[in-house]
């Protein structure tokens, strides 16, 4: 029962910093389950984030599921996806409630504006967290460096997850 | 947000329709954020006129200010405008269902392959190349910002605060909401 409570607030955590679908979370995610709790290992953490951003959905209701799954089996999983959708869903319904009456765009956009320094910051670092935890040498430190300037010119036309399975693969070719 | 021109087609959308046509954005949208806008688009305004092209950009407006995916704000808003607090559970019941479904699967593939070494080979390679996707993030999200000092001074304040001392990073998000709003003045977005 402390398991799932502990589980809930995490996410629920990591659900008000998810903007935009949520790639700003990975720092957070890392912190609350790696460093924080402990329930996942730096390598299972990468694993979960690389195939949160692999599958459809959000990464973070994605490595919600996952994590939620790995820790708890299915009730986990659902837990935790409910948990990282409670705070935008409470928000929300708190705008309905009140100031969408006032129908105030100019106020919206003030608090967009506001926070976007903070999730350049929390992408910027997760570049360094995720990094330290998938980058360990020249071989992966140049596959991200290629993954980057693929999907910059050509992330167009060929969509990003087959740019990253053709980096898993490469992967099989290098590591194995 | 309301328009009464699209209300008298909308009595008699099912909640069934309005679950089955999220179910769709929300699997065919990999990766989730801005890459279901066109699906989005598509599938409400296109296809089926439940919504007008203002509408749309309401609600996906409204849907960045509030954290959660663009994609489960998006359907809240558009389900709760339809058919009320039913059509709103219907709406992200189905955005989120596919997603969860298909994670649980290959959860439950992965864990039990995770130690073989060629998967974890392959997951050397992929997590190599999500540092990459988020650096892209950097790039994207750095261009759509109106950059001036003020914007970037509080980044790099951020970016201290989390680098130096190693606070939880929730705190970013905290520091750029409360000092964000006292120092963009009213008037100017």
């Amino acid at each position: 029962m402390g398991m799932l409570f502990h589980l809930f607030t995490s996410f629920f955590l990591i659900g008000i910093s998810a903007y935009g679908g949520g790639i700003a979370t990975i720092a957070l995610i890392q912190y609350e389950i790696v460093s924080v709790h402990g329930w996942l290992t730096a390598t299972q953490m990468r694993d979960v984030i690389t195939i949160a951003q692999m599958t459809p959905g959000p990464i973070a209701i994605n490595s919600a599921t996952l994590t939620g799954y790995r820790i708890c089996g299915i009730g986990g999983a659902l837990l935790a996806s409910l948990a990282v959708l409670t705070p935008g869903i409470l928000l929300l319904i708190a705008y309905i409630l009140t100031v969408s009456r006032l129908r105030s765009k100019e106020s919206l956009n003030r608090v967009k504006m506001s926070l976007h320094p903070g999730i350049i910051a929390l992408i910027i670092y997760s570049v360094y967290t995720f990094g330290s935890i998938s980058i360990d040498g020249f071989a992966t430190g140049g596959i991200a460096a290629a993954a980057f300037f693929a999907i910059l010119f050509i992330g167009r036309r060929v969509h990003p997850v087959l740019i990253i399975i053709a980096a898993g693969l490469l992967g099989i070719a290098i590591f194995h | 947000m309301s328009e009464t021109k699209t209300r008298r087609a909308e009595a008699t959308i099912s909640l069934w329709e309005i679950f089955w046509v999220f179910f769709r954005i929300g699997l065919f949208t990999f990766g989730g954020g801005f890459a279901m806008l066109p699906v989005l688009s598509h599938e409400l305004y296109t296809k089926r006129k439940w919504i007008d092209k203002e509408e749309l950009t309401d609600i996906v407006s409204v849907s960045t200010v509030f954290p959660g995916a663009i994609a489960v704000n998006s359907a809240f808003l558009q389900g709760l405008r339809m058919r009320g607090v039913p059509g709103m559970i219907a709406a992200v019941t189905g955005i989120v269902t596919p997603s969860i479904i298909v994670i649980l699967l290959i959860g439950m593939f992965l864990f039990r392959f995770a130690s073989l070494h060629t998967v974890q080979a392959f997951f050397k390679g992929a997590g190599a190349a999500i540092t990459g996707q988020i650096a892209y993030a950097v790039y994207v999200f750095g261009r759509g910002t109106r950059l001036n000092l003020r914007t970037i001074g509080l980044t790099v304040v951020i970016l201290v605060v989390l680098f130096v001392f190693k606070v939880h990073p929730i705190v970013a998000i905290l520091i750029s909401g409360t000092v964000g709003m006292l120092i963009f003045p009213k008037g100017e977005s």
